[in-house]
């Protein structure tokens, strides 16, 4: 039976959407990028089936929406969902979002009205991280970092664990940050474990470094792995020094947590201290996930390969 | 004279205020013989920032009076890393 109501086309999303799941997704979705000012009719999203989702799962459904509604992909879409989905928006913080694209409104007006919610967990609700922004920059030193220091109060290599990996991400998002593919930052955790995610729909790592002549043959898979080495990066003789994502992957893997990077078909999977590259469905930017396990937290002094690398020669009056 | 990095912290992570802070290092020293940098209220530094403002000093003013001029005060021992690395980085590229 053909029902005339429902959507010819329906891009499902799975039951599961976190870390260890996001390979379907992101093989569903990828059509997307393709529908650029296509206005296309006739489709539905359809979440009804998802029945557990982190906060990598919640911004990349996000993304996709932003993606498909700024970007006149569809005309007159539907999205299928159920209370699950309704209560994670609303525990995310998202409803102002989804809100302001049902209503065509500006959605940065609304991004700047989310604050950090403190509970028994924490979560930093979207923020986006806009070049220049002094918003994104205020809120964050004057609530969200003040709030993690406060939470982690007397666990100093949380502390600094965590910052440490803020701050290369943030340098990095900021410095490729387009205002309109907003990279967005969302993270959340609790005493044991923390999870940060960003993701953007610009132009993604793979195509950033290969803008530099010495990357442009290499193949994305090798890429994207070698992209979390040290010293690569798209631009050679700046201040940029390519160390970013290799700190990040080094810490990772010292205390055993997860790091993945998506961008443009493939994907550096470092789970575990074990890491391995695949292709993946396509995703026009860079996504990237923290799982950061705080029980045995460690700051660059305890890593090894960060004191081991340093010359002695460097004269430094340290008082 | 010491500059409190407390008013930029506690994250030094975006290249404005690695400039900001650069500007304000050279600025006072043409007037001042040693300046302490208190890094007291810092919790991190993105290591673009140490190689733009640390990696520009060393080169700029040489290891001997990078030395006896800037001290740097009251750094964790994450920062004092990340600092090396910037000042590392800018010396094997000059």
């Amino acid at each position: 039976m053909i029902d005339f109501k429902r959507p010819k086309t329906v891009i499902k999303v799975p039951e599961v959407l976190n870390a260890s799941n996001i390979l379907t997704f992101l093989r569903n979705v990828s059509v997307i990028f393709t529908f650029e000012n296509k206005q296309l009719e006739d489709y539905a999203l359809d979440l009804s089936k998802l029945k557990k989702i982190n906060v990598l799962g919640m911004l990349l459904l996000y993304k996709i929406i932003e993606f498909g509604a700024e970007r006149k992909c569809f005309h007159q879409p539907h999205i299928y969902f159920e209370k699950f989905m309704e209560d994670k928006w609303q525990e995310y913080d998202f409803i102002p979002l989804i809100n302001a694209y049902v209503r065509q409104q500006d959605t940065s007006k609304n991004l700047q009205n989310l604050n950090v919610q403190m509970t028994d967990n924490f979560i930093l609700a979207p923020q986006p991280l806009l070049r220049d922004s002094n918003f994104t920059n205020k809120y964050l030193k004057t609530k969200f970092l003040p709030k993690i220091n406060e939470y982690y109060e007397g666990r100093e290599k949380v502390i600094s664990m965590i910052s440490t990996c803020f701050s290369e991400i943030l340098l990095n998002f900021w410095e490729h940050a387009v205002e309109d593919t907003k990279s967005i930052m969302i993270a959340n955790g609790n005493r044991d474990h923390m999870e940060i995610a960003c993701a953007d729909t610009g132009n993604g790592i793979i195509s950033t470094l290969k803008s530099n002549l010495k990357y442009s043959n290499i193949d994305d898979e090798k890429l994207i792995f070698k992209s979390t080495l040290k010293n690569i990066t798209s631009k050679e003789n700046t201040n940029h020094m390519g160390y970013g994502l290799w700190i990040i992957d080094q810490i990772v893997s010292a205390i055993e947590g997860r790091f993945h990077l998506y961008s443009e078909g493939v994907a550096y999977i470092n789970d575990y201290g074990k890491s391995k590259t695949l292709k993946t469905g396509h995703w026009k930017g860079t996504i990237v996930y923290l799982a950061l396990p705080l029980e045995n937290a460690k700051s660059l002094s305890d890593i090894e390969i960060f004191k081991r690398k340093l010359s002695d020669n460097i004269k430094i009056d340290f008082i | 004279m010491t500059i409190d990095l407390k008013k930029y912290g506690p994250l030094l992570s975006d290249k404005k205020i690695g400039d900001e802070i650069y500007q304000e290092i050279r600025i006072n020293l043409d007037k001042e013989e040693i300046i302490n940098i208190d890094f007291k209220h810092i919790t991190s530094m993105a290591t673009f920032c140490a190689k733009q403002i640390f990696g520009r000093l060393y080169i700029e003013m040489g290891p001997e009076k990078f030395f006896e001029r800037i001290k740097l005060m009251n750094a964790n021992e994450d920062l004092k890393i990340i600092i090396k690395m910037g000042i590392q980085n800018a010396l094997d590229e000059s």
